[in-house]
């Protein structure tokens, strides 16, 4: 029991129609949370990781529809209180996807002000969520909300509680969100990019927070950033996306010691490293994102790669290379266990 | 407030003393029509009667004393009687059917405006925008006139004024009140049409644009249920503007009384003030104009309260 | 808005040709899109040709008068015939009329005689005029071809005139109104706006105030009050020309608070300083530097400020306040139909309201559709 992970997402296919066409934004993603752990998935903008991540609360916005996968929830099987079942197949309406959301799944953004409703108090705010996920009557839940707010650090609560969104800082916003997200207790925090908005000491503050509520509460993260630096100091588990797809899974310190694909690889090499990158020019990855809807034959990095066969880069989607715990998407590695294609891992 | 209130008098003031002469010289031209011709000495007493001695500033100083001190609009022409007293009865009914249609326009405006946002690209949202366009391309008395045509040539008659003959001095019961309905709807169709297809226009864009902020993907990942998420959240920005609606629909409800009180024959202020123009008979045209950019500033006052009240970036002085 | 990444990416990046296009054409291309923009931006050019070339378009002269045919209904113009003298026979032709007398309220009306053919002919020898006030012509697009034959396609006013040619008239003056009276306007709005966004401080403070007055009187009773006091006699040119000042009067604040608050939000960009770094006057950095970029919002703003131009010139003259016969304009056209009595029998009269609504409609559109295409890089 205790090896089976606490989210799974398999397969999963999410696009946006526009214009121009359907655009598919994740296109085939595999991943897993383990319960207690950090999972970090990384790349840049436009990758489809924070697709990924609305996908899985099913809160995509205009077009944006799921094409095909499952997301697979263990977390009332692991707690003995029921069965795993798979989120997007569930009805809009369902209990169990109103639970989930708010409930055992807390989820914080990355703008915090624009997430909090300008017009009611955070604390409003706060003490509604508490009332639709504990039942708590009005005072019980201010008591508490007043408590959670202690908890995340921030100053006066009694007197915040009652403060509007745009009389608090953005770090303070970020703040009361993580107490919204945290106030029933989740087994799981979905950070998307929660710190990009905010100035570095604010940052650093943030990730802090997180990583001791983490400690505190026994949840699983699942953080998505473009960061590496943020990987390093926080995560347990690292999935690296390129184009809506997972190239490359390893733990923390098999990515860094060890990047395998060419595009982890491209990536670490573009991080300063103080002292030794002195005076000198930074590589950089050459070319810009392709465009999804214009998505490259075969591996869909083969035009900005330095390693790509001429005549199979180009032609054929690169296999899911399974190397030990580690796996990777590239033909540069022959798998050392079994190959795994595609579907679920 | 108080600057809007002077600069308006001073407006209308210009508005009045425009046409060449003045009332004293309208008199003059009544009488020797009459036969009775006025001597420069009689001409003079009643230049000094009415305040239109001295330069304009005095003039003006005068006229505005008057208004403050006395109450007094002074004289309309036409009617021979002092403004306030042709004005006063006639304020009632328009601001009355104004009232009335504005109650209305935002009970339609409202529903089909969040309708039409929430359930975005369904027919029911096409029909609200095609008809919302329509609404605002036609003049309100091309409508007024549609009206009439199909009025005429179905009943055979325009219901016209406010109450039949058999009702208007009946004290009020259930069927002065249903025969007043019976007559007021032409009007308030007339009336309010351009107002409602702006306000739902203004809706649905504010309502379309607050749904896509990031604050509602995060009240939906925190589980609050879809109704409460619609009525608690994005409703509630979106009001802010429609509040702040007031100060642009009340005048234009004021004008398409000028409209239908003409061709509906109203006992409203817009005939009356049509035909004061018609005739140049300044002080009542002027006063009216100064009566409804009153009751507009007093209604845009009304809904600046309101937003500080409904929202608190305003109330606690906060920039946008 | 996280989800920006994947919108944004939206756009093909690869397609070279995008990339590499100037923004007018972005604009067009976006604009293209709105079919129905599209459509009415052709119709609105359609009718510039018709304002152009008015007297040709018109089958009769503005102050052509047939008081043997008042009220008469519109015509089908057909392309043959069959119950002629010699069967079917083939050529453009419009019944003539027959008229009958109400012996009680001696009221004539008018219907339709298949027996009484008319011919008619494109290109037709009619009234004398100049095209451009300078071309001397007498051929007009279509009409009868004896010129003393009727042929009303939207039949007559109560004065026996020809509705159709009125409306074609009509159209130059209420479009030219609306366009005209928002190029003053904007003129107007753009200048004292730029500069009252540009400069700031005491400068702004003046003109928000002045803003401020207007705007706090309601406009149509404004337009009534200055057009009431217009003398009487006062000739129809001169009037129209200060109807339209009266409308551009009123009308220019709201797009001198668009392009102030543009102004004031770019007056800190660095293009602005290094312009003004590299020694250009003030004028020029904001109409050369500042101004440029934000064009297309400007005409997609002009393009939705012309219909309410257009609206009060209608309502004005409707009222009697505007325009006045002889000039004629869609309000002046309609206010024929205001009497009831009339109205019931002769529900053509109402055809001008049907090009009021068309063309704002169309301005409408195009508005809507140059203010979505103007930002080709936000989606």
């Amino acid at each position: 029991m205790d090896q089976r992970p606490l989210l799974e997402i398999s397969g999963l296919h999410t696009g946006f129609d526009t214009f121009d066409g359907k655009v598919r934004a994740v296109d085939g993603v595999d991943l897993e949370v383990h319960a207690g752990r950090t999972l970090c998935v990384v790349g840049e903008s436009g990758c489809g990781k924070s697709v990924t991540a609305r996908s899985i609360l099913r809160l995509l916005e205009g077009t944006g529809t799921v094409d095909a996968g499952t997301v697979t929830w263990n977390g009332d099987n692991i707690a003995g209180t029921g069965e795993s079942f798979d989120v997007l197949s569930l009805e809009a309406g369902d209990k169990r996807l109103q639970k989930l959301r708010g409930g055992d799944v807390g989820m914080i953004f990355q703008e915090p002000a624009a997430s909090l409703l300008p017009l009611r108090t955070i604390g409003a705010q706060l003490i509604e969520t508490l009332r639709i996920h504990t039942g708590l009557d009005k005072k019980a839940a201010r008591a508490r909300a007043i408590e959670l707010l202690d908890s995340v650090g921030i100053p006066d609560p009694h007197r915040r509680v009652d403060a509007y969104p745009f009389q608090l800082s953005g770090g303070m916003c970020q703040r009361a969100m993580i107490a919204i997200a945290l106030c029933a207790n989740p087994t799981l925090l979905i950070a998307d990019e929660p710190t990009t908005a905010l100035d570095v000491t604010t940052q650093a503050r943030i990730l802090d927070l997180i990583r001791s509520l983490q400690a505190e509460h026994h949840m699983a993260v699942m953080f998505i950033t473009h960061d590496l630096g943020v990987v390093a100091e926080l995560a347990d588990e690292v999935a690296v996306m390129y184009l809506g797809r997972v190239v490359e899974r390893a733990s923390v310190e098999e990515l860094f010691a060890d990047p395998k694909h060419p595009y982890t690889k491209a990536l670490l090499a573009s991080v300063p490293v103080l002292g030794r990158d002195r005076g000198r020019d930074l590589p950089t990855i050459p070319g810009t994102v392709p465009n999804p809807l214009h998505r490259p034959r075969g591996c869909s990095f083969h035009p900005r790669c330095a390693e790509a066969i001429a005549g199979t880069c180009d032609v054929d989607a690169p296999p899911e290379v399974r190397l030990g715990s580690r796996t990777v998407e590239c033909v540069l590695y022959e798998s050392f266990e079994d190959t795994v294609e595609g579907a679920s891992a | 407030m108080a600057a809007t209130l002077l600069a308006i008098s001073l407006v209308v003031f210009v508005i009045i003393n425009l046409p060449p002469g003045d009332y004293v010289t309208a008199l003059q031209v009544k009488y020797s029509v009459q036969g009775q011709g006025l001597s420069p000495q009689d001409v003079e007493n009643l230049r000094a009667r009415y305040g239109l001695d001295g330069n304009l500033f005095q003039q003006y100083w005068h006229w505005f004393t008057q208004i403050v001190v006395h109450g007094d609009l002074g004289m309309s022409f036409e009617f021979e009687k002092p403004v306030a007293q042709v004005i006063g009865p006639r304020l009632g009914a328009t601001l009355g059917v104004s009232f009335l249609t504005l109650l209305v326009t935002w009970g339609l405006a409202f529903p089909i405006g969040v309708y039409s946002a929430v359930k975005q690209h369904s027919i029911g949202d096409y029909t609200a925008t095609t008809i919302g366009f329509l609404g605002l391309a036609v003049p309100n008395f091309l409508i007024a006139l549609v009206f009439i045509y199909f009025s005429v040539t179905w009943f055979g008659s325009v219901p016209s004024g406010l109450c039949s003959p058999e009702w208007c001095d009946a004290s009020w019961n259930l069927g002065k009140l249903l025969d007043l309905l019976g007559h007021l709807w032409i009007p308030m169709i007339v009336i309010g049409t351009a107002g409602v297809a702006g306000l739902v226009r203004i809706i649905r864009n504010n309502l379309l644009d607050e749904l896509r902020r990031p604050y509602v993907t995060a009240a939906r990942a925190r589980g609050v249920p879809e109704g409460a998420l619609l009525r608690r959240y994005p409703l509630r920005v979106a009001l802010n503007p429609f509040v702040s609606t007031i100060g642009w629909v009340l005048p234009l409800l004021l004008v398409g009384d000028i409209v239908v009180g003409q061709i509906l024959s109203l006992p409203t202020l817009g005939p009356v003030l049509l035909g004061a123009l018609k005739s140049q008979d300044m002080y009542l045209a002027g006063s009216i104009i100064m009566v409804l950019s009153v009751v507009t500033v007093f209604g845009t006052l009304i809904s600046d309260l309101l937003l500080g009240w409904l929202d608190p970036r305003i109330r606690l002085g906060h920039q946008r | 808005m996280t989800l920006k990444a994947p919108e944004g990416a939206a756009e093909p990046i690869g397609d070279a040709t995008r990339t590499r296009a100037p923004q007018r054409k972005l604009v067009w291309w976006a604009f293209k899109r709105h079919r129905l923009a599209l459509v009415s931006a052709w119709f609105l050019a359609a009718m510039l040709i018709v304002i152009a070339l008015c007297e040709f378009v018109a089958p009769f002269d503005n102050r052509h008068r047939d008081s043997e045919y008042t009220t008469a209904p519109p015509q089908v113009l057909k392309l043959w015939d069959t119950d002629g003298p010699d069967g079917f026979r083939f050529g453009l032709h419009v019944d003539g009329y027959t008229s009958e007398q109400d012996p009680r309220s001696l009221r004539i009306t008018y219907e339709p005689d298949p027996a009484d053919r008319v011919d008619v002919g494109l290109f037709v020898k009619g009234e004398e005029y100049e095209l451009f006030g300078l071309i001397p012509m007498d051929r007009h697009l279509i009409g009868p071809k004896d010129m003393e034959d009727p042929m009303y396609l939207l039949g007559t006013t109560t004065d026996g005139q020809d509705l159709l040619s009125q409306l074609v008239y009509a159209t130059r003056v209420s479009a030219s109104v609306g366009i005209i009276g928002v190029m003053l306007a904007f003129a107007l709005g753009i200048v004292l706006g730029a500069i009252s966004g540009y400069f700031g401080g005491w400068v702004d403070n003046g003109v928000q105030r002045i803003i401020e007055l207007i705007m706090a009187v309601p406009s149509i009773p404004l337009w009534l009050g200055l057009a009431a006091a217009l003398p009487a006699q006062m000739g129809p040119v001169a009037r129209y020309f200060i109807i339209t000042t009266i409308l551009a009067l009123v009308a220019w604040t709201g797009l001198a608070r668009e392009v102030r608050g543009r102004f004031l939000a770019m007056r800190s960009e660095e293009f602005v300083t290094s312009a003004l770094l590299d020694g250009s006057s003030h004028a020029r950095v904001m109409f050369r530097h500042m101004l440029p970029s934000f064009s297309s919002h400007i005409i997609a703003a002009l393009s939705l400020s012309i219909p309410s131009m257009i609206l009060a010139e209608t309502a004005l003259s409707w009222l009697g306040m505007g325009l006045r016969s002889p000039a004629v304009s869609w309000g002046v056209q309609l206010q024929d139909a205001s009497k009831w009595s009339v109205l019931s029998g002769a529900p053509w009269l109402l055809i001008p309201g049907v090009a009021v609504v068309l063309v704002v409609l169309a301005f409408n559109f195009v508005g809507d559709g140059l203010r979505d295409a103007a930002d080709p890089y936000k989606h």
